[in-house]
């Protein structure tokens, strides 16, 4: 792929304070999203996963009544002249310019993004307003448009309702439609379709798909549901306890999974498009950040742990074309 | 009824009242006429979207909520009109498990204390024996003894929903309602309490009403499937004939909307046309003649009936016949 990365992450650590002291949610990540390319970032809940999104947004601050106590690494954002900005060395101002304008965010639940007591298009207009110099008639007819692209009927007379007239599915497109008004480079996606209703799911995919393809945007699309992944997903990054364990392009990981908790979590999921599918469930569950396991974390859950050294010592990077792991088994 | 069913419903319709304000109070319509047998000893699927009725016909086939009219009937007994008292024998037989394992566990009881309710509003056994049995449906779903004097607090997701499954299996019940079992849990223990819950099923010899929308997991596990539409059953069948010969138009898009886990098979989604149905205003005739792409005139006019297609595949569609 010759596009270029619209963001690159590089050791990204967030220690967050808790009752049972900080823990490290994120222990040093490093990713990059290009131009047109979805990058699909999948774990179970205390995985990281939404902690590394809102630190990419800067929603997560360090200081006085945040949980946040420690952000570090670097989050490289390339802008539209191609320059190439430190969104962690950002002043809050600017970057409350870029929110929106470069980079927006879509959640799993529209009404934590929508204004309750505002019409939808107005909404919209409001987030073009905020970036661009444009009239306030311009706004609106570009919340109209962006309404009509988004699959809303009769988007003009749409406009005019509030959130709550409209249903789950109509919400998450008018979320998106306000996410791509002004056309970000980035879009994250935190389980946009995880309350959805599997029809319905497939109609948000199908426009995320499209409004990609139209935009050029990098997504970054946060999902525990393999299915979503092997649909929607250029390269798939697997995070466990705070950490990639492994990252390669969607065929690959499917076809030819190589750390252990992959090859667990895709033995989990029953196929609907199989006759006599089967799960092997992985034993245990996830360990609690503040109570990590020496070496490996997921070592007490593996069943091809190395004794003598999995619980020893934690297991390096081991790149090997475009995927890359954190196994002792892959090591030479 | 035929010998092998172990609960029967019939024309079952259950409504809630809606809207306190001004005007003529509404009813939302929330199972419209069910008819339904479920076989003794076999995994029945009931899938849907939200706003369905699934979890509502779950709940009234146990009794848990009144029905407005139709018959149900356990092991050959009707249920539907008998008191309280009458009825208190035999929900030791019907249990159920929730969805939602940190809302459904109270959090100021122990394991111990929640497992062993069940046996003490039964009055089953002495303490002693309570307590042996505790243990032992502990073991049972996968958890250690030492659990028992544990808050719900302590424990993971997947733990409390052992927990859920042990309360249940407690009175030695012979039918149970699984509502979304898994639907809170993480993937990798999702696959751990359905192997559970289908090595429980075989060991103990029981009879499951699934609940879900985990197309998936109905796959696995289910002998048979029970597709909900807006309060009525539109098509049931075996398994694997609904999975591969799926012939109501709103089954036909719900399975063909399921991503499949295979980047390789990369399908454009299916277009459902139209908005989910409002249950308070639901369409005449076919529930779901607004968004079906085959819906004629007469589907409007006519409330399509759930016949039998072949002897083991029954559909409720007025077009069956011209749509191939």
């Amino acid at each position: 792929m010759t596009e270029q990365p619209v963001i690159e992450v590089h050791d990204l650590r967030v220690s967050l304070g808790t009752d049972d002291g900080n823990i490290e949610a994120v222990a040093g990540i490093s990713f990059r999203v290009r131009e047109g390319e979805t990058l699909a970032l999948v774990g179970e809940s205390g995985a990281g996963k939404s902690v590394t999104s809102l630190a990419i947004m800067r929603l997560l601050q360090a200081g006085e009544g945040s949980k946040a106590v420690g952000i570090g690494g670097r989050i490289l954002f390339r802008d539209r002249d191609a320059g190439t900005i430190d969104l962690l060395g950002l002043q809050p101002e600017a970057m409350r310019r870029m929110r929106g304008h470069d980079l927006a965010m879509i959640f799993q639940e529209p009404m934590t993004c929508l204004n309750p007591v505002m019409r939808v298009g107005d909404q919209i207009a409001e987030a073009v307003l905020a970036h661009e110099k444009v009239s306030s008639r311009t706004a609106m007819t570009r919340a109209i448009d962006m309404l009509r692209l988004v699959g809303i009927p009769d988007p003009a007379s749409r406009s005019r309702v509030f959130p709550h007239e409209l249903s789950g599915g109509m919400r998450q497109r008018v979320m998106i439609a306000m996410a791509l008004a002004c056309q970000p480079r980035l879009l994250i996606a935190d389980e946009p379709t995880t309350a959805l209703d599997v029809t319905v799911q497939a109609q948000v995919l199908d426009l995320i798909r499209r409004l990609q393809r139209e935009f050029s945007m990098g997504v970054l699309f946060i999902t525990h549901d393999l299915g979503v992944v092997a649909q929607i997903a250029d390269r798939v990054a697997v995070m466990y306890a705070g950490r990639i364990v492994e990252e390669a392009p969607v065929e690959d990981l499917f076809a030819h999974p190589l750390h252990p908790y992959t090859r667990g979590l895709l033995a989990s999921v029953p196929d609907a498009t199989q006759a006599g599918n089967i799960v092997q469930p992985i034993p245990g569950s996830m360990p609690a950040l503040s109570h990590l396991p020496q070496g490996c974390s997921f070592q007490p859950r593996c069943h091809a742990a190395l004794a003598g050294r999995c619980e020893r010592e934690a297991p390096p990077a081991i790149a090997a074309g475009c995927r890359s792991v954190h196994c002792w088994l892959h090591a030479a | 009824m035929s010998s092998s069913d172990l609960l029967t419903i019939e024309s079952l319709s259950v409504s809630f009242g809606q809207g306190r304000g001004f005007g003529r109070p509404k009813r939302l319509q929330a199972v419209r006429g069910v008819d339904l047998s479920i076989r003794d000893g076999e995994v029945l699927a009931l899938v849907g979207e939200s706003g369905s009725g699934k979890t509502t016909l779950g709940r009234a086939l146990l009794r848990l909520i009144p029905a407005d009219s139709g018959r149900i009937l356990f092991d050959g007994t009707e249920i539907s009109a008998m008191n309280a008292r009458s009825l208190r024998p035999l929900r030791q037989e019907m249990q159920m498990i929730f969805q939602d394992p940190f809302a459904s566990l109270d959090p100021r009881m122990t394991v111990g204390q929640i497992v062993a309710e069940g046996l003490d509003v039964h009055r089953l056994g002495d303490r002693q024996s309570r307590i042996n049995r505790v243990a032992e449906l502990l073991a049972l779903v996968g958890l250690d003894p030492s659990h028992a004097w544990r808050y719900p607090h302590a424990l993971s997701g997947g733990q409390r929903q052992r927990v859920g499954i042990a309360r249940a299996l407690a009175v030695n019940p012979r039918f149970i309602v699984a509502d979304e079992p898994v639907s809170s849990l993480d993937v990798s223990v999702q696959a751990q309490i359905i192997t559970l819950l289908m090595e429980l099923k075989s060991r103990l010899g029981l009879t499951l009403l699934f609940i879900t929308h985990n197309l998936g997991v109905v796959r696995m596990i289910a002998d048979r499937v029970a597709v909900m539409y807006l309060g009525r059953i539109i098509e049931l069948a075996d398994t694997e004939t609904l999975f591969r010969e799926p012939r109501h138009p709103y089954t036909r898009i719900l399975l063909e909307s399921v991503p499949r886990p295979d980047p390789r098979i990369r399908a454009s989604f299916p277009v459902q046309t139209g908005e989910p149905p409002n249950p308070s205003a639901p369409p005449s005739g076919c529930g779901y003649r607004n968004r079906c792409a085959h819906a004629r005139d007469i589907c409007a006019a006519r409330i399509p009936l759930l016949d039998s297609h072949t002897a083991t595949h029954r559909l409720a569609c007025l077009r069956s016949d011209e749509i191939i």
